[in-house]
């Protein structure tokens, strides 16, 4: 009887003081977000003014470019380069500038130079416009104002 | 006179998607203890058919004399597929870093309006004293 009260004893106090045999492993979940940005564009088109002397995507028959950027795990930002004109016809001289709002609060007035915008949310739309003048008026062709949109972290 | 002055049909009217890539992350660096590092970037086609991709170390980037590797540097894409870019800084030096932008764009076969693109900013570092 003694023993079996000295085992039962010695099984109970290993039972409070050994607690080794309990395991106790965290359970996480994991996740590394990476920031990146995909770019859909929908292109424009130039219409001339009466006088032919005003390419530009807001006179009547013209339309505005689109851009949407969507960047995942971070704010980007996006830069439009210095517009460009190409055409078949002589455009020596003639400097073409582009103008972009986002309701996201891009509000770029028109300009010929490189502009950058910080987009604030995952989701920027963007209109795009541009135009190009020549006093003397534009001749017979195909113009193209060209820029481009680069997203970067 | 006036014959002369008109315009032909101006530019490109598109109603649909007409330019897009995808590319990430826009940052990552890298430490080795060997003479390269690599990096993996995620290129990605949004469009609904397939089209041809090029991967390039970005004009703004000071020259590397060949230091950089891209493979590959022009990728067919399914329609709305992602793959992997291997990007490659060869030639470091102990202690030496190389920041390097590399970008992504479709290739276009026309003049567009906005060509887009996506840049990434990778860094890569060498273990060691500078010598």
């Amino acid at each position: 009887m003694l023993k079996y009260l000295l085992a039962s004893a010695v099984s109970v106090a290993g039972a409070l003081t050994f607690p080794a045999s309990i395991q106790a492993e965290p359970i996480n979940f994991r996740a590394t977000l990476l920031v990146s940005c995909i770019i859909v564009v929908t292109d424009g088109a130039l219409a001339p003014n009466g006088d032919y002397t005003l390419l530009s995507s807001e006179n009547t028959g013209g339309l505005p470019a689109t851009a949407t950027v969507t960047a995942l795990g971070g704010a980007p930002r996006l830069t439009f380069t210095a517009p460009t004109i190409t055409s078949s016809a002589d455009v020596t001289g003639v400097t073409p500038q582009i103008r972009y709002v986002s309701p996201g609060g891009a509000n770029q007035p028109y300009t010929s130079s490189q502009t950058t915008y910080n987009q604030s949310g995952l989701l920027g739309t963007y209109t795009v416009n541009a135009q190009a003048s020549k006093p003397t008026g534009f001749n017979v062709g195909t113009y193209t104002i060209g820029t481009v949109l680069t997203c970067s972290g | 006179m006036f014959g002369l002055r008109v315009i032909a049909p101006l530019l490109l009217v598109t109603s649909t998607a007409a330019l897009a890539v995808g590319l990430g992350p826009l940052e990552k660096s890298g430490v080795t203890a060997t003479e390269a590092k690599g990096f993996y970037l995620t290129l990605t086609n949004p469009y609904k058919q397939p089209f041809r991709f090029r991967t390039f170390v970005d004009e703004e980037t000071p020259a590397l004399e060949g230091r950089v590797r891209i493979f590959p540097e022009v990728a067919l894409m399914a329609p709305e597929s992602n793959r992997k870019v291997l990007v490659v800084v060869r030639d470091l030096v102990p202690g030496e870093q190389v920041d390097v932008r590399v970008c992504a764009e479709r290739i276009e076969k026309k003049e567009v309006v906005v060509h887009a693109r996506v840049c990434s900013k990778l860094s890569a570092r060498r273990v060691g004293t500078v010598r």
